[in-house]
């Protein structure tokens, strides 16, 4: 089982930061993307089809998950479920850690410079969850294959 | 004054008015700054094309009649010679209740938020205030849930803010806090979506509209009444007596203008309907059909020509909930108007009819308005001169204009016949003409029927001036009823075909109906009758005739684009088809086999028009005369096949298909045998061994291969589809992509989507999402310029299967709900069962459990229609809606029986949906299945 230790207000303190950012939500989610590709372009083969939707699909994921972190156990459902599908898009483990970077890069980039610091810490801690269950997920899956 | 108008105190409501101008002398008494107006500006506003002298009395009536229905006394509404007030310290109205939000309760609100204003009222001071009372419902809406989620009751908020989206669908300061009240209720997801709609929203208003089922019949834009050519004389108070009616809360829901042909009913409709719609918001105008089934017609027109099987319910689901008004032209063509009247009054609750007719409905309710010829001096005079565009109006001009419209009898068609050989002869050249054409004396005749021969005599005399080139021209034309282009008409008559129509323009014997491209020319429905039954039998019979040979060379021309290019002739065909299908019956009466051509060209269009019963009767009458003519036996009964198969009758389609090829056979008509084998081999190759469908396949292969090569492509793309459910996908992926490249290149749009949709599961298990993306995006571009809604709904199932697998259960559910929509229209039900998997499936993973349910028990005649692959599916579904109810027991039982039934029977799975069924095994740690279930079983449990 992951674990996720978050109090009640850092829950809601990564709520806020994301209903904030929804505004901007297509253009973060295009600049997420720009900057995973730029760091690593052997990436972008994953991508090849509607990067549209993919965007959408990020910012989608990331409202369930916040909307559930009161309840891991469900979060960690879905995203278990994602890490088994990813298998059959050929996500590798290097790439999460990928994702991971380039998020918090982006975090840094669009927070405010007083809150810079307390965003990058919690949403670190967010998005180590999401990778390590995502793959907990992916791992499951190859080992029955 | 939102919804119904009326006035509450603490012990009484009124909500009656004696009438509707009462009712608007309270408001407007209400609505004034200080509750008194002068005399005369309230008279202008209630009677704005009235003279004020008339006025005057009718406000004092208007005002005594307030007073009594209130209980008034003169401390309430009080009078002076010039002024009438209202005691506003007795008396709040609803806009001043708006401008304090914080005082009303948050239901009260919703309601105000949700009831339109004074809806029915076409008044300009009406319509002028209804914006503003937008604004203030937008700024009541704002400032109480602001109120309401400062004070943490966001539910509450959020109630009151959704009833106001549809006065604003794109204010941002709505938007906003419709995302804070999901945020403060714990759904980020919520408040992304909610973003996501209001972005939608700006860029494109209708998007939102056309996500669910009921709400993509709203988008239709109805049929409108047709733009009267000149402008409309008399009947004032007819018209503002028919208005009324209309406008006011009776329950009056049938009107039948009834009167002699050319006497004006359908132009009082139209003109009685002016400025309805601007409240009401719908008003509709069909005109009925000349034979088939009213029902059917009516819900094509209303669509457009679009298809309509199921007619009575498409009626219902387009007009239900509208208030519209519609006018249905022309009844007395029917044989039973009145059955079909109360079927459609009962149908849709809210609908309001107006109907033209020569005799009344005889349907309860009905409110009959016989329309007089108009007055003599005061309206047909005045009409006469105005259309004969008189410049010298003297006294004895007057005076012959006077006979003249008195000979007309006072029809305005007449009247507009005359006034149109005013232009050829003087005033006293036609006195004398009429009168020398009366021979019957005219006290000897009842009324209507005295009308009516006013109107054949001046008809007489108009078509008497024709040469007689114009006159048969005349005739010919008069036998297409659904009016005909000018290239037809220069078929007929040769290179003069612009003079020849612009004298009968002239003549006022035709109208170009300009609402349509191309251009039609037609004559109205008094005169077409009037001129064939006038004309002399071997002329009529040589018209007809010709109307059929010019029909024959249309429908001809059609079938051969049709098998170049296939779908697209459809709409080319739609434009014709009342003449078409007069011609079938003209031909079929007359000359058999000239009906018999007709019909193998034109029953390919009719098909997917859904109209069965018809074609059923149609192919019945010929099957009569042709029983020892084996080709035309295979075209009847392989026309029938096909209806058969998209009713979902397969067993029923391929039966038939197979004696359709027998009569081919005999005929020695390879071509056509061909094809009779394939539609037999597309209906049954779901019940036959593996072995079967390939030997088939391989005769049937190489049949076309000799006789009709241009089918291999059709043929293609059906093997690959076969392969592709046995898992051979290389071989699959081969015939396919063949198949798409060829129709692609033919520009054969319904194979391409065909092949296309056959591809995505082919990409989806060998991993091409690129490709598989790639391909879907040029489908969707097919459907911007192809309308052909079966593609369409092919087209969506897939986006729908691609959507599930891609974990986007939103769109997946609006890709499911709109492929409903379309089948709906197209009542194909085969597609509709296969659509619902998907829908049910997106529910089930949004938690919508008790949504997914219901649709399941919808698809309980999948078992029936043969489709047991989709009741497998189906059953799963309900595997895993019990398993997400923790019912774990009873999930695996449900999920062991659909698996038994796959492998006992042998059920092909589409990969997409297998593999959504492995999922589930894996997710419930199912191993054994082993138990015995049937086809009956498998669909009452679906049905629980």
């Amino acid at each position: 089982m992951s674990n996720l230790c978050l109090t009640p207000e850092e829950i809601h303190r990564l709520r806020s930061s994301f209903f904030e950012f929804i505004p901007v939500s297509q253009e973060l989610s295009q600049t997420f993307y720009a900057r995973l590709f730029e760091n690593h372009p052997e990436v972008r083969a994953y991508f090849k089809s509607d990067m549209q939707s993919q965007q959408d699909k990020l910012v989608d994921t990331l409202a369930v998950v916040l909307d559930t972190l009161e309840r891991t156990d469900k979060a960690e459902g879905i995203l278990t479920s994602l890490g088994e599908r990813h298998v059959n898009y050929g996500v590798t483990p290097e790439l999460y850690a990928y994702v991971e970077v380039a998020f918090l890069e982006l975090v840094a980039q669009y927070a405010k410079p007083e809150e810079r610091d307390e965003l990058e810490a919690l949403w670190s801690k967010l998005m180590n969850f999401v990778s390590i269950t995502m793959q907990k997920g992916a791992s499951a899956t190859v080992s029955t294959c | 004054m939102f919804g119904t108008v009326g006035l509450h105190s603490e012990h009484v409501s009124y909500t009656t008015f004696e009438t509707k101008r009462a009712a608007k002398l309270l408001i407007l008494l209400c609505l004034s700054r200080n509750g008194t107006m002068r005399r005369d500006e309230l008279a202008d506003l209630l009677w704005p094309e009235d003279f004020i002298d008339s006025t005057r009395l009718r406000l004092r009536q208007e005002l005594s009649r307030l007073r009594r229905g209130l209980d008034a006394n003169d401390e309430l509404i009080g009078s002076t010679a010039e002024l009438v007030s209202i005691d506003r310290s007795l008396v709040e109205n609803d806009i001043e209740r708006l401008s304090r939000p914080k005082s009303l309760a948050a239901s009260e609100l919703t309601t105000i938020l949700t009831e339109p204003f004074l809806p029915g009222w076409d008044d300009a001071w009406v319509t002028a205030k209804r914006d503003e009372v937008d604004q203030l419902r937008i700024q009541a809406a704002i400032t109480s849930a602001t109120e309401l989620l400062d004070q943490n009751e966001p539910d509450v908020a959020l109630q009151i803010l959704q009833a106001c989206t549809p006065i604003s669908p794109t204010n941002e300061e709505i938007r906003d806090l419709i995302m804070k009240a999901h945020n403060a209720m714990g759904s980020l997801s919520d408040a992304l979506g909610e973003y996501r709609r209001f972005k939608m929203a700006e860029s494109e208003p209708e998007s939102i509209q056309n996500s669910t089922e009921i709400s993509s019949f709203d988008a239709f834009e109805l049929p409108q009444p047709p733009h009267p050519i000149d402008q409309f004389f008399g009947r004032k108070q007819l018209s503002q007596d028919l208005k009324e009616i209309l406008q006011s809360s009776s329950e009056t829901r049938l009107i039948s203008l009834v009167g002699t042909g050319g006497i004006g009913k359908t132009r009082l409709a139209i003109e009685a309907l002016k400025g309805i719609e601007q409240n009401t918001g719908f008003v509709s105008f069909v005109e009925c059909p000349t034979n088939g089934s009213p029902e059917i017609y009516l819900a094509q027109a209303l669509l457009r020509g679009e298809n309509a099987s199921d007619p009575v319910n498409v009626i219902k689901r387009l007009l239900q909930g509208r208030s519209c008004v519609l006018i249905l032209d022309n009844l007395e063509h029917l044989d039973d108007p009145g059955r079909f009247v109360a079927s459609v009054l009962s149908a849709v609750s809210d609908l309001r009819l107006i109907v033209t007719s020569r005799k009344p409905m005889k349907v309860a309710g009905e409110h009959t308005i016989k329309v007089s010829p108009l007055d003599g001096e005061q309206e047909a005079t005045p009409m006469l001169a105005e259309l004969a565009g008189s410049k010298r109006i003297d006294a004895s001009r007057t005076a012959q204009y006077k006979v003249i419209a008195e000979l007309c009898g006072g029809i305005p068609l007449t009247l507009r016949l005359a006034a149109s050989r005013l232009r050829l002869l003087e005033p006293e050249e036609l006195i004398l003409e009429l009168k020398q054409s009366t021979t019957l004396l005219r006290g000897d005749l009842p009324d209507l029927e005295q009308r009516h021969r006013d109107l054949s005599r001046m008809l007489r005399l108009t078509v008497s001036s024709l040469s007689q080139n114009d006159a048969k021209a005349l005739l010919d034309l008069s036998c297409f009823p659904g009016g005909v282009t000018r290239s037809i008409v220069r078929r007929m008559v040769g290179s003069e075909v612009d003079d020849v129509l612009e004298r009968l323009l002239d003549s006022a014997l035709i109208w170009l109906d300009d609402d349509v491209s191309p251009l039609r020319f037609r004559l109205l429905e008094p005169i077409r009758q009037f001129v064939q039954e006038e004309s002399t039998k071997d002329h009529l019979i040589q018209s007809r005739r010709n109307f059929v040979d010019q029909m024959m060379a249309i429908a001809d021309q059609l079938y051969y684009g049709w098998n170049i290019a296939s779908d697209t002739q459809d709409a080319i065909y739609l434009d014709d088809r009342e003449n078409h299908r007069s011609a079938l019956r003209i031909a079929l009466d007359t000359e058999p086999d000239k009906a018999l051509f007709l019909f193998q060209k034109i029953w390919t269009f009719e098909l997917p028009v859904g109209q069965f019963s018809e074609l059923d009767e149609l192919s019945a009458r010929l099957e009569s005369n042709q029983k020892q003519n084996d080709n035309a036996m295979g075209h009847i009964l392989i026309c029938r096949s096909w209806c058969r198969s998209t009713e979902g009758k397969l067993d029923d389609a391929a039966i038939i298909a197979r004696q359709s090829k027998q009569h081919f056979d005999r005929a020695g008509d390879a071509a056509n045998s061909c094809y009779a084998f394939a539609t037999a081999y597309e209906h049954e190759r779901y019940r036959l061994s593996w072995d079967e469908v390939k030997r088939n396949y391989e005769e049937l292969v190489d049949l076309a291969t000799d006789h009709a090569p241009s089918f291999l492509p059709v043929l293609k793309v059906w093997r690959g589809t076969i392969l592709s459910m046995r898992r051979e996908w290389a071989a699959a992926a081969d015939d396919l992509e063949i198949g798409y490249q060829i129709s692609k290149e033919l520009g054969s749009f319904g194979t391409q989507v065909y092949a296309g949709v056959a591809l995505l599961p082919i990409d989806f298990e060998l991993n091409r999402r690129d490709k598989m993306f790639e391909r879907l995006h040029e489908m969707r571009q097919i459907f911007e310029f192809f309308d052909n809604r079966h593609c369409q709904s092919v087209f969506l199932r897939a986006e729908a299967r691609v959507a599930l697998v891609e974990g986007e259960m939103i769109r997946a559910e609006e890709c499911s709900r709109r492929g409903l929509a379309i089948c709906a229209i197209t009542g194909n039900h085969l597609h509709a069962v296969e659509i619902k998997v998907s829908l049910a499936r997106s529910l089930i993973a949004q938690g919508r459990l008790s949504e997914a349910e219901k649709v399941i028990q919808e698809m309980a005649p999948a078992v029936t229609y043969n489709l047991v692959r989709i009741a497998v599916v189906a059953l799963a579904c309900k595997a895993e809606i019990r398993w997400k109810q923790e019912l774990f027991d009873e999930a695996k039982d449900l999920l062991a029986d659909a698996l038994a039934f796959r492998d006992t029977n042998k059920v092909d799975i589409h990969i997409m949906e297998s593999a959504y069924l492995d999922e589930l095994i894996k997710k419930m740690d199912l191993s054994v299945w082993e138990r015995s279930i049937s086809a009956e079983q498998l669909s009452a449990i679906l049905s629980q």
